[in-house]
């Protein structure tokens, strides 16, 4: 019963979003003010809504409905309740409800403000949000119907259906598959929602930005409107990408934490058109260039989170991340074909309004460096964006597949990101506007003498690696200058208001937010940096079968296997797991436990043992798939210098973004200097 | 299903309580070629069954199989290039991790820096045009209409221009009171 | 209207200015020169940096839009990455090869000792006029051992009569458990590596195994079976009729 109830209130909702688009079409031609209000009122009808929908599978989910197919497919009795919980998101149909349901919460709370200036805009933003939303409503009522029960037809098959077939009887499955053993992990739990947040977030900015074409309003209006759900949208997506990377470091067991798997490249694809916007709109902000521009940076955004979810849902590439077929393809495809096309169109139709109301002047000014980051950015994008695509071009050329893998986009991706390093480091010292080489130069000079003492001593110490010799003096090089940004600013403070220094310091920061928390945030980029140069040219690895007592060496650790052992868990699965006493220079520094669990369902899991310093993580792997036993035992062990500071720099990332992003107070925001 | 999964289970339980009892043997016996020297050719190929996962950490029977051949191959004495050109011809293109460049290959390698080069080249000729219009207002050849622009940045630029703003922003003053 | 509340350089933030005119100031910092004007946000004045405030127009310089060559270029870059998604799922959703559709022409490269009338391969266009039955296997897969035997017995019951083929398509496996594999249930028809994948690329883009195709006698696929034959019987309900010309 909960199930129609659930099915029911899905339709509706459904019914209810169309009826807004409606409503905001009708009331944006007939100018009718009254239309556009009953729009909007129907659109924030469908936040309770689907929450109620929400809350009734989520009811289902923890009570164990396995007459459900989803229920059945994600939960089994033996899952604790947190798990039984996130396994709302642990499907394909469950995920596709969170989108709707976190869609239609954003597009309430971008109705809900006051809309008095903006009036104009309001209706084309309803259309946007809620074609999204009714498209992703769609696809759970007629393919992806998490409400759907098991019935077992004539013939004695079980169908999956949300209506009885003719002749079929419900049938009531009284324990369920549960969620796949790689979901069970903390980083799981939300790695997924904080992408999907992130990616939801971004079609705020881009109905807008729609909106503001379609109503011909070349003024910044919409991207002051959209600075802080863009801001949000962005800092969603980046968590959501650096937990993706921690869950499968501390999951898939390979060592590493990016694989370049199309899938994960599909999640960085808008990163990387969404981080160029963000740069590019203070552009406009500051000087009313590069409209056109801005609004194909969100329209790109837009369409590659489309794009992304498409090729992960649709079958059309396989990989580890790649939900199994679905129906869904078709429907998606109409969709990415009409929303691209429009918003090309759009763009092309408007291009000649959007022009600039002033022109540069200096190819050193900031402006000047900035697009020279967009175009890095864009660089990265293709290089990306191609790698994914290749093997379908060349699987319908010439009939075979071939795999774009690792080393096709470190080679290409490497260079661009280090000028991409170098400009962190210049453009903060570069003016607005009239920026000559000159005055670059003066701005230049004293960071980079600092920055190269770092290769110089690196050389010294044995570094030979002209890749990380470059890469760590760019990292010192952005360092220097921040850190010099920051000593400078709070010292005319200091001067000019006779301050403590740390008192200046906390006040420029305070006074300049955005400036000094992007800063914040470009110091976190350079921290991760340090870590993943670590990983990428210093990584080792070696693998070798052990007796109990025999030792494995690596970069100077010496690791004894001791002892194995074996045992049931409560949930149901078989753990093995083994213990390995870790020895430097002969001294003792502790035990690991490298396991693998085996769930009901067959699946094996493998979890690595890992002591993590700061200047190094021994990751160890007991072998699963070779012959394991307690006289001997196969052992992976890789030595990851320097990863542990990725993790770090994401925790700084953090705190960067909260410093931009912190709500200025009401008097200073009056001022438009956020 | 979940019968069968959890007779396999079952059966593997026991299979390893059998292992699990201390055996005699005092050190591993090591394999020649080494895991190490194996895992260094396997992990630039991919498995080509399951997508996107190299084979040096694919856990399937079948990637065993393929190390154990990259074993056999070393231990005959093949080069890495050998096993490798040997695993393409096998199994096709996509167990390398790059496409092989041949043919339509070459395009993956061509296109992304064509394409950016042709940003580049787009930047810096709109820069070289936006320059030379700056120049030209400058020396006021076509507009002495509008004063002295480029070199007195702090009074005389704010005159057309800021009209036309201003007018705009009247404009929009009105129609939002 | 407001008044002008903050006095710091909106390039670095510095409120170290010097009043050069009127409206304009100059950052002691920075250097660069700002000027008062009206925030379009709100009633209040704010600094922004003055610049080479030119309008375009102003300079001769035309609205210009897209040009042609470039919009042509993006639709057709457009269209073309959807015409091939589309093509993509397409293929994702069907096998390449329908049932009733004719196939092409591959070259099966036989193992030692498994040859087909003594020659190390076989084409299909040289077996026209007999029914072809092209399956597709494994060492490491379990289920093709389900029907392994059925198969060889299959075989050697339809031997005699030359009017049929069996070809062993030994799908990305490795040799010497693949002849062990061929061993074990004593296979006696052709069996070959599908080499770089090619022939399993033929009949489906994710083939599985084990997957088996009957080919009539003019070349043309008549059959599909996803998974293993559950018994003789299974095998020759299939055979027999196409065998029959119907």
């Amino acid at each position: 019963m909960l199930a129609q109830f659930g099915f029911g209130v899905f339709v509706l909702t459904f019914l209810l979003a169309l009826f807004s688009v409606g409503g905001a079409v009708l009331g944006y031609f007939s100018k009718s003010d009254r239309w556009v209000e009953t729009a909007r009122r129907a659109m924030l009808l469908t936040f309770p809504l689907i929450t109620l929908a929400v809350l009734t599978l989520t009811y289902l989910l923890v009570t164990g409905h396995y007459e459900l197919q989803y229920v059945y497919s994600v939960t089994s009795n033996d899952m604790p309740f947190y798990l039984k919980i996130t396994a709302l998101w642990g499907g394909q149909a469950g995920s596709l409800v969170l989108w709707s349901w976190l869609m239609s919460a954003f597009a309430s709370a971008v109705t809900l403000r006051k809309w008095e200036r903006d009036r104009e805009l309001l209706p084309w933003v309803i259309v946007v949000t809620s074609i999204t939303l009714a498209f992703f409503l769609s696809l759970s009522i007629l393919y992806e119907n998490p409400f759907a029960r098991w019935w077992q037809t004539a013939a004695g098959e079980f169908v999956p259906h949300m209506f009885a077939p003719a002749g079929a009887i419900p049938v009531s499955p009284a324990d369920g598959q549960g969620l796949n053993p790689l979901l069970r992990h903390p980083g799981m739990i939300i790695h997924p929602p904080m992408l999907y947040l992130g990616f939801v977030a971004f079609v705020i900015p881009f109905a807008f930005a729609i909106a503001a074409l379609v109503t011909n309003r070349s003024d910044d209006r919409w991207i002051r409107l959209t600075r802080r759900w863009t801001l949000v949208a962005w800092l969603f997506l980046s968590l959501g990408l650096v937990l993706g990377m921690r869950w499968a470091y501390d999951v898939l067991g390979w060592g590493g934490y990016w694989g370049w798997d199309p899938v994960e490249i599909s999640a960085l694809m808008p990163w990387l058109t969404g981080t160029a916007f963000l740069h590019s709109v203070m552009i406009q902000e500051k000087r009313g260039m590069f409209k056109q521009w801005n609004m194909l940076l969100i329209i790109l955004t837009y369409a590659l989170v489309i794009f992304g979810t498409f090729l992960t849902r649709s079958g059309v590439l396989s990989s580890v991340h790649a939900f199994a077929q679905s129906a869904i393809g078709p429907m998606f495809f109409a969709f990415i074909g009409i929303t691209f096309i429009i918003s090309v169109a759009l763009l092309i139709y408007r291009w000649r309004d959007l022009r600039a109301e002033v022109e540069m002047t200096s190819l050193f000014s900031r402006e000047a460096l900035f697009l020279l980051n967009n175009l890095l950015f864009m660089g990265v994008l293709i290089v990306c964006f191609w790698g994914v695509i290749f093997p379908l071009i060349s699987e319908l050329v010439t009939g075979q597949k071939v795999t774009v893998g690792p080393p096709f986009y470190q080679r290409a991706n490497a260079p661009l990101f280090g000028a991409l390093m170098a400009l962190m480091g210049i453009a903060p010292l570069s003016a607005w506007g009239k920026s000559t080489f000159q005055t670059l130069g003066r701005a230049l000079w004293k960071p980079s003498i600092p920055s190269a003492i770092v290769p110089v001593v690196l050389a010294i110490l044995g570094v030979r690696n002209w890749i990380a010799l470059v890469g760590f003096t760019l990292v010192a090089f952005v360092v220097f200058v921040t850190m010099f940004e920051f000593w400078r600013g709070a010292r005319v403070r200091q001067k000019r208001n006779n301050e403590n220094f740390l008192v200046a310091l906390w006040q420029l920061a305070g006074r300049n937010r955005r400036r000094y928390g992007g800063y914040l945030i470009h110091l976190s980029m350079v921290v991760m940096a340090i870590g993943i140069l670590g990983m990428e040219l210093y990584q080792t690895t070696t693998q070798k079968t052990l007796a109990v007592g025999e030792n494995i060496q690596i970069a100077g650790y010496t690791l004894r296997y001791d002892s194995l052992a074996q045992f049931p868990y409560t949930d149901g699965r078989i753990v093995t797991r083994a213990v390995v006493s870790v020895f430097r220079g002969g001294k003792y520094l502790g035990e690991l436990y490298p396991r693998y669990d085996y769930y009901p369902n067959g699946q094996p899991m493998t979890i690595a043992g890992v002591r993590s310093t700061l200047a190094d993580d021994l990751y160890v792997v007991l072998v699963n798939w070779e012959n394991v036993s307690v006289a001997q035992a196969p052992f992976k062990v890789y030595h990851n210098p320097l990863v542990n500071w990725l993790w770090i720099g994401s925790l700084m990332f953090v705190l960067g973004f909260l410093v931009a992003a912190w709500p200025e107070r009401e008097e200073e925001e009056r001022e438009g200097k956020i | 299903m979940k019968k069968r999964n959890m007779l396999l289970l079952t059966f593997y339980f026991l299979l390893m309580a059998a292992a699990l009892i201390p055996g005699v043997a005092v050190s591993a016996q090591q394999p020649t070629p080494s895991d190490d020297e194996v895992n260094a050719i396997a992990r630039q190929l991919y498995c080509p069954v399951c997508e996107n996962t190299p084979l040096d950490v694919c856990p399937t029977t079948a990637c065993h199989q393929w190390r154990e051949l990259i074993r056999q191959m070393l231990a005959e004495g093949k080069s890495a290039a050998e096993i490798k050109q040997f695993f393409m011809d096998y199994y096709g293109a996509r167990v390398l991790s790059e496409p092989p460049r041949t043919g339509i290959n070459w395009l993956v390698y061509v296109v992304p820096p064509v394409a950016f080069l042709a940003g580049v080249y787009m930047l810096f000729r709109a820069f070289l045009t936006w320059k030379r219009l700056a120049k030209e207002s400058v020396t006021g050849t076509d507009h002495s209409s509008s004063p002295g622009s480029g070199s007195e940045p702090d009074k005389g630029s704010r005159t057309a221009a800021d009209d036309e703003y201003a007018i705009r922003f009247e404009e929009e003053l009105r129609k939002r009171q | 209207m407001g008044k002008l509340k903050s006095l710091n350089c909106p390039n670095c933030g510095s409120s170290n200015l010097t009043k050069i005119d009127e409206v304009s100031y100059k950052c002691n910092h920075c250097e660069s020169i700002s000027v008062v004007e009206k925030d379009p946000d709100q009633n209040t004045f704010i600094l922004v940096l003055s610049e080479n405030v030119i309008s375009p127009e102003s300079r001769g310089v035309s609205r210009r839009s897209v040009p042609l060559w470039a919009q042509i270029f993006i639709w057709v870059a457009l269209l073309g990455l959807l015409g091939l998604l589309a093509s993509m799922l397409l293929k994702a959703k069907n096998p390449i090869l329908g049932v009733d559709s004719t196939v092409p022409n591959f070259t099966l490269t036989l193992f030692s000792s498994y040859e087909y009338n003594g020659a190390s391969e076989v084409r299909l266009s040289d077996l026209r006029g007999k029914l072809v039955i092209v399956n597709f296997w494994a060492s490491w897969c379990q289920p093709c051992r389900t029907e392994a035997a059925d198969l060889e017995t299959t075989w050697q019951f339809y031997e005699k009569t030359g009017q049929v083929v069996f070809l062993g398509v030994d799908y990305v496996d490795t040799e010497p458990e693949a002849r062990a594999y061929m061993t074990e249930f004593t296979l006696s028809y052709p069996n070959g590596p599908d080499l770089g994948t090619r022939i399993s690329q033929i009949f489906n883009r994710n083939l599985g195994v084990p997957e088996t195709y009957v080919i009539d006698q003019q070349g043309v696929l008549r059959f599909i079976q996803i998974g293993p034959f559950q018994s003789v019987a299974g095998i020759q309900a299939v055979i027999d009729p196409l065998l029959a010309g119907r």
